[in-house]
C-alpha cells in the first residue's frame, strides 16, 4: 500500500518521522525494523560546535510523561559530516538535520556546512534561547522568527522545516511568519516548558530550573495546536510532534491536519512503535476502503470541513 | 546485540515486603554478558502511566529465561513488586550496557543488597572463563540476603555481611576489602557504600575498581542522553559507555 506523503518539496515515503533529540541519529533503531523503510530521521539538534550539554540530572519522570533538561548535547557539525552522514547515507536512511544556533550567525554557519550532506531538509530549532536577545527563545519573537527565517533561507540549499514552540499564547502568527517567508513545512511543536523540584532538598530538581515536558500527557496541548495551525492555511503542511503514544493518537493527528507525525518519546518506551504503526496504519486504510495515505488525508479534510459550520 | 521482545513472569517471589524475585521467560534468546541489563515495562496492560521502561540488572540467564532482583523503590518497581502477578506480559529490552570483562584473574565482587542485581551474573561468567571470583555481600539485616538461596546454585565463594549482625560477619561489607588487594574490585549497591569504597580506593591508590552505577533513564540505548553521569572526561552515558566506569575516570560527583 502506499504511504508516501508530499510535504512542499519534500517526498517522504510514509507520513512517520522520528523525532529529533529521541533517536539519536537513528541508526540504532535498525535493530529494530527497517529504518528506511518506515521513517525518516530527524536528527539529534546539531550545532555549530560540539556542545557537551547540560550538568545531570537530566531526566524526571511526571505522570504520564517526562521532563528533560538535555540542553542540546551533540558532536557538532564535523563530526556528524565525518562520521555519521555516510553511515546513514551508505543505507540509504533518509533523513532531516535538525539545526539550532546560539545566534543567527552561528545558524549561517552550520547550514553552509551541512549543504553537502544528502539531508532532505533542515529543521530548524527555534525553541533554543537567542543569546543575543538576552536569552529569549527565537521561536517566541516573531520579528526574531522572521529574520531567523530570512537569513537561512539565503543560504540554504536544502527545504526548510520550521519546529515551532509551543510556549506561546498563539501559534497562529508564528505559522504565518513561516508562510510569508515562504517556508510551508512546519513541525507543531516541541516540548513545554515545565518544571520538578526535589522536596527533600528543597530545590529545583533541574540545575537549569526548566526543562521540556513530553510525553502522553502532552498530547491534547499539542492536537490543540496542530489544528489551529493547519486551520492558518491550505498550504501549510504541519507535522505534528508531541506526545504520540498509541495508534489512536496517529489518527487523531490526522483527522485534524497534520501530514506527517513524529514519534518521540515514545521511542524510549517501545522502540518498534513505528514499525508498529505502519502497519496499523496500513490496515486502517484499507477498513475505510482507501488505498492511500494521501486519500485518507482527503478523507479526513473532507470530515473536517463539517466542524466549521 | 540487544532486542525488544515480550517477556513472561513465570515466577515471582516476595523476599521482604519491600524486595521481590522474578524469573521472566523472554520470547528472544539473547546472551547476557557481565553487568548488562535490562530495561523493562512497569505498567499493566493498556496503560502508559509510569511512562518509561525502567532499567534492572540481570541476575542470572539460563536457557530463555532471566532472573531479576527488585526493590520497590519507586512508583515503576512497586507496580512490579506488589502488583504484577505470574503470567503478566512484559515488554522488555535486552541485553543492554557495555559488558565489562576485568584483565586481572582475580575478581573481587562487592555487593550491597539490591546491588547484587548488578554483578553477580558477572561473577558466575568470570568464573565460568576459569577466575578466580570471590563475593562479599552485605544488607543490613538477614531479609536484605534473601536472595541468596536462589543464588548458592552457582556456588560462588561468597562471604555475607549484616550490620545487625543477624546474618554472616556482622559489619559492613566494606570492611574488610583491604585483605583483597590483589584482586580486581567489582563494586554495586546504595550511593553511601560506593562513595565509601571510592574514597578507600583513592587514599589506596587502586587503579583497578570498577563501579557498576545506576542511575535514572529513559531509553537504556543511548539515544536520550538522559542518564548521563559527569567523569573526568565529560559526561558519559551510563546505559551505553557504562552501566561500569573505573575509579579513575570516576570523581566524587559521579555518584
Amino acid at each position: 500500500m502506499e504511504l508516501k506523503v508530499s510535504l512542499k518539496n519534500i517526498t517522504l515515503k510514509t507520513p512517520f518521522l522520528l523525532a529529533s533529540g529521541t533517536c539519536g541519529f537513528g541508526l540504532i533503531f535498525e535493530k529494530f525494523f527497517d529504518v528506511k523503510e518506515t521513517a525518516t530521521v530527524i536528527t539529534k539538534g546539531l550545532s555549530l560546535n560540539p556542545n557537551p550539554g547540560n550538568p545531570p540530572p537530566r531526566l524526571y519522570e511526571t505522570y504520564a510523561g517526562l521532563l528533560n533538561s538535555i540542553g542540546l548535547e551533540n558532536p557538532g557539525a564535523d563530526t556528524f559530516l565525518k562520521d555519521i552522514a555516510p553511515k546513514l547515507e551508505k543505507k540509504k536512511i533518509p533523513y532531516i538535520i535538525n539545526i539550532y544556533g546560539k545566534d543567527i550567525d552561528e545558524f549561517i554557519k552550520l547550514v553552509e556546512k551541512l549543504n553537502k550532506t544528502q539531508a532532505l531538509a533542515y529543521e530548524v530549532n527555534v525553541s533554543c534561547p537567542n543569546v543575543k536577545k538576552g536569552g529569549l527563545a527565537f521561536g517566541q519573537d516573531l520579528d526574531t522568527l522572521k529574520t531567523l527565517l530570512k537569513e537561512i533561507k539565503k543560504v540554504s540549499k536544502k527545504e526548510l522545516i520550521v519546529k515551532l514552540s509551543p510556549n506561546v499564547s498563539d501559534i497562529k502568527p508564528f505559522v504565518k511568519v513561516c508562510l510569508d517567508e515562504n517556508i510551508f513545512n512546519i513541525t507543531v511543536a516541541n516540548t513545554y516548558l515545565g518544571m520538578a523540584v526535589d522536596l527533600k532538598n528543597f530545590k529545583p530538581h533541574f540545575k537549569r530550573i526548566y526543562a521540556g515536558y513530553s510525553g502522553p500527557a502532552i498530547k491534547p496541548l499539542t492536537l490543540r495546536f496542530v489544528y489551529e495551525a493547519s486551520k492558518v492555511s491550505e498550504k501549510a503542511n504541519i507535522i505534528a510532534s508531541g506526545g504520540i503514544t498509541t495508534f489512536k493518537d496517529v489518527l487523531e493527528y490526522f483527522l485534524v491536519g497534520a501530514k506527517a507525525v513524529q514519534l518521540g518519546s515514545i521511542l524510549f518506551r517501545d522502540s518498534k512503535a513505528p514499525a508498529k504503526f505502519k502497519e496499523s496504519l496500513k490496515a486502517y486504510i484499507k477498513s475505510l476502503n482507501l488505498n492511500t495515505f494521501e486519500e485518507l488525508l482527503e478523507f479526513f479534510k473532507e470530515k473536517r470541513k463539517a466542524w466549521e459550520v | 546485540m540487544f532486542t525488544q521482545c515480550e517477556a513472561v513472569l513465570e515466577e515471582k517471589r516476595i523476599l521482604s515486603e519491600k524486595d521481590a524475585f522474578l524469573v521472566l521467560k523472554v520470547k528472544e534468546k539473547k546472551e547476557v554478558k557481565p553487568c548488562q541489563f535490562c530495561m523493562l515495562t512497569a505498567t499493566f496492560k493498556k496503560s502508559f502511566d509510569p511512562f518509561l521502561k525502567r532499567p534492572f540488572g540481570i541476575l542470572f540467564q539460563k536457557d530463555d529465561k532471566i532472573g531479576l532482583f527488585i526493590r520497590n523503590f519507586g512508583r515503576g518497581s512497586s507496580i512490579i513488586v506488589k502488583d504484577i502477578k505470574e503470567s503478566f506480559k512484559f515488554d522488555i529490552t535486552y541485553p543492554l550496557g557495555n559488558p565489562f570483562y576485568p584483565k586481572k584473574d582475580k575478581i573481587l565482587l562487592v555487593a550491597g543488597g539490591i546491588g547484587i542485581a548488578g554483578i553477580f551474573w558477572a561473577g558466575v561468567v568470570y568464573k565460568n572463563l576459569g577466575k578466580k571470583v570471590k563475593l562479599l555481600f552485605g544488607g543490613r539485616t538477614e531479609k536484605d540476603l534473601e536472595i541468596r538461596y536462589f543464588l548458592e546454585k552457582y556456588n560462588l565463594d561468597t562471604t555475607y555481611y549484616t550490620e545487625d549482625g543477624s546474618f554472616g560477619k556482622k559489619g559492613l561489607v566494606s570492611q574488610d576489602l583491604e585483605n583483597y588487594l590483589d584482586y580486581t574490585w567489582l563494586v554495586c549497591g546504595p550511593k553511601a557504600m560506593m562513595k565509601a569504597i571510592f574514597e578507600l580506593g583513592k587514599k589506596l591508590n587502586k587503579k583497578d575498581i570498577f563501579f557498576s552505577l545506576d542511575t535514572y533513564m529513559a531509553c537504556g540505548i543511548g539515544v536520550c542522553l538522559g542518564c548521563t553521569i559527569e567523569t573526568k572526561n565529560g559526561y558519559k552515558r551510563c546505559c551505553k559507555e557504562g552501566p561500569v566506569f573505573s575509579i579513575e575516570e570516576l570523581m566524587e560527583s559521579s555518584f
